[in-house]
């Protein structure tokens, strides 16, 4: 049955609203039928924050500092690039240092909303959210994984942010299980040679050109990636290990600089990054001592380029 | 000393808090004569107000303990301009006082912005907007859970050109969240020069109100009896509204050399002149 991952969050998130009193939903004047639901039955749990995005995120931060587990809920494009900065400082940085258990929601993933035009579309959420330390970024294919994501996250310490499609779906598989999230991916398809690693609704296109590429002589391994900046890269190393092609298949962009550039260029076998690891810095200290402590001391980088040499 | 060591007797209060501004503008210069990398002259201008809401039985904190949840929350918006909250705490026993020396210094934990890694401070600062709408929700969560402590934020007033301080000013006015207190440091200047020529936010007490607010001017923010009527009335205040404190502050306060100069923001005071105003008896 069709079904939108929103509407099955939203279910499952007012039954756990039901079983724990610390849970608050705050939309940006964002709804659905199960949030009237919601509003009606916890008109002291639901905040509507208006057509205010920053605020939305300054008004989760300050539930979240005092114990709340905080869901904030609003159109993808507007609460991730609308309120960036506010993410980044009240809840990535902040979250490092503070317990803090926030999962941001946001519906209308890729080109879901495609008759909206771009201000609707959203193709830079998955990059910009995934350069955010302590920040983990799930994009989910069906439906049936949106509960189970509303489990995990409520469950889950930190800061999440879910990435929805706004389209009703058939799922692109049997019901989902919460192995799926424990590993961050699921194999939707054993093969030889070639993988195709997908992430949302195109993991929905690719296993529709299944027949095709099987009539062409082709049987790739297809993977549904969900947990999209933190899935166990182990176990993914263990179904990719022998492929001699992988294509990453996602309905947003990639990264624009350099290292994308530089991969453009074919040299992605050759291309070593160095670059800051994914950490803020609250050492008081000296440019050279923030280096070191953060991947790129002149002694790591001269490590780096003698063991590559 | 501490707020125990606050005398009985009114006046003899407000006398008590204006030598204690005395000493934390003293040890405030002393920082920056040592960490010239501190914004001063925005730190120089809110002693007065944080003296009086920190030692002045205005807000309720556990130095020892600084996340007890019986604590009044104290959220520093202009984290740049909040030096001199360095010498409050540290009197005030959140840490030891020799740390002082150590500001910026490398493997201190007080650098030239302060962080929540310092005990006494609950958020981020250094970028500027954040904190009302941070406190809104703090003051709100509080009342989700019925629990009476307050919540206190530092504003600037150049930080007041930022529009999420006022997607926080309407949602507060229209959740009536009367247990939060904005306090805003009016020293009329910005980083590149005063706030009326850059963008005039006059009448600023009318906005507030307008927004929902009970406002409360104070004409000369470096008055301890004024600041302390101020906080009397708002929090003796029956309103069903956020309150704000405007005070009306110098930039720079006690450095003629910053007093004088609309971009005081982003001046240092020398070693040689903080020298001569210890000197004299500490800057007034």
């Amino acid at each position: 049955m069709k079904s939108t991952m929103r509407d099955t969050f939203l279910t499952r998130l007012l039954q756990k609203m039901r079983e724990d009193d610390d849970i608050v939903l705050l939309s940006a004047d964002f709804g659905a039928p199960v949030i009237d639901e919601i509003r009606t039955e916890f008109p002291d749990r639901f905040f509507n924050t208006g057509i205010a995005e920053q605020n939305l995120i300054n008004l989760a931060t300050g539930f979240a500092l005092e114990g709340y587990r905080v869901v904030a809920y609003a159109i993808a494009p507007f609460i991730t690039m609308r309120c960036f900065e506010q993410i980044r400082v009240n809840l990535a940085i902040l979250s490092q240092l503070r317990p803090m258990n926030v999962t941001l929601v946001g519906v209308g993933a890729g080109f879901s909303y495609d008759v909206s035009g771009p201000t609707h579309h959203c193709i830079e959420d998955l990059t910009i959210m995934s350069t955010l330390p302590n920040v983990a970024v799930y994009s989910p294919s069906d439906h049936t994984q949106a509960p189970l994501l509303a489990d995990h996250c409520l469950n889950k310490p930190g800061v999440k942010y879910l990435r929805f499609d706004a389209k009703p779906h058939l799922p692109v598989a049997d019901n989902d299980s919460v192995e799926t999230l424990t590993a961050g991916f699921r194999v939707l398809q054993s093969g030889k040679e070639v993988a195709l690693v997908c992430t949302g609704y195109m993991t929905h296109v690719a296993h529709s050109l299944l027949p095709e590429l099987a009539i062409r002589g082709l049987s790739p391994t297809l993977i549904d990636l969900v947990a999209y900046n933190s899935a166990d890269g182990q176990a993914l190393q263990s179904v990719l290990g022998n492929c001699k092609r992988i294509f990453l298949i996602q309905e947003a962009l990639v990264s624009a600089g350099a290292q994308t550039l530089l991969s453009g260029l074919g040299h992605t076998q050759r291309l070593e990054v160095i670059a800051a690891r994914p950490h803020y810095s609250f050492e008081i200290g000296s440019r050279d001592a923030i280096h070191e402590a953060c991947g790129l001391g002149r002694q790591h980088i001269l490590d780096t380029i003698l063991g590559n040499f | 000393m501490s707020t125990s060591s606050l005398p009985p007797t009114p006046q003899a209060r407000t006398a008590w808090l204006a030598e204690k501004s005395c000493w934390v503008r003293e040890q405030t210069l002393k920082i920056h004569r040592h960490a010239p990398e501190t914004r001063v002259a925005s730190s120089l201008s809110v002693i007065e107000l944080l003296t009086t809401l920190y030692y002045g039985e205005i807000a309720q904190c556990f130095p020892q303990s600084p996340l007890h949840p019986e604590r009044d929350r104290i959220i520093i918006s202009k984290g740049h301009g909040s030096i001199c909250l360095y010498p409050i705490l540290a009197d005030l026993g959140f840490f030891p006082i020799a740390a002082l020396d150590t500001v910026c210094k490398p493997g201190s934990f007080l650098g030239g912005i302060p962080d929540p890694i310092i005990p006494g401070y609950e958020t981020i600062n250094g970028s500027l907007g954040h904190g009302l709408g941070v406190a809104t929700g703090i003051s709100l969560a509080l009342r989700t859970a019925r629990k009476p402590q307050r919540a206190f934020v530092l504003l600037g007033d150049g930080e007041l050109n930022e529009g999420a301080v006022w997607e926080a000013a309407m949602f507060a006015g229209h959740h009536k969240l009367d247990k939060l207190i904005a306090m805003v440091d009016c020293n009329g200047r910005s980083m590149l020069g005063y706030t009326k020529d850059i963008l005039d936010l006059n009448p600023l007490e009318t906005k507030f109100e307008a927004f929902g607010w009970e406002p409360y001017v104070v004409r000369d923010g470096h008055d301890i009896a004024q600041l302390q009527a101020g906080f009397e009335t708002l929090l003796t205040s029956s309103s069903a509204k956020p309150k704000v404190l405007i005070a009306h502050t110098l930039k720079g306060k006690g450095v003629p050399s910053l007093e004088s100069s609309p971009l005081a923001h982003v001046m240092g005071v020398p070693s040689s002149e903080i020298d001569t105003l210890l000197s004299n008896g500490g800057a007034a």
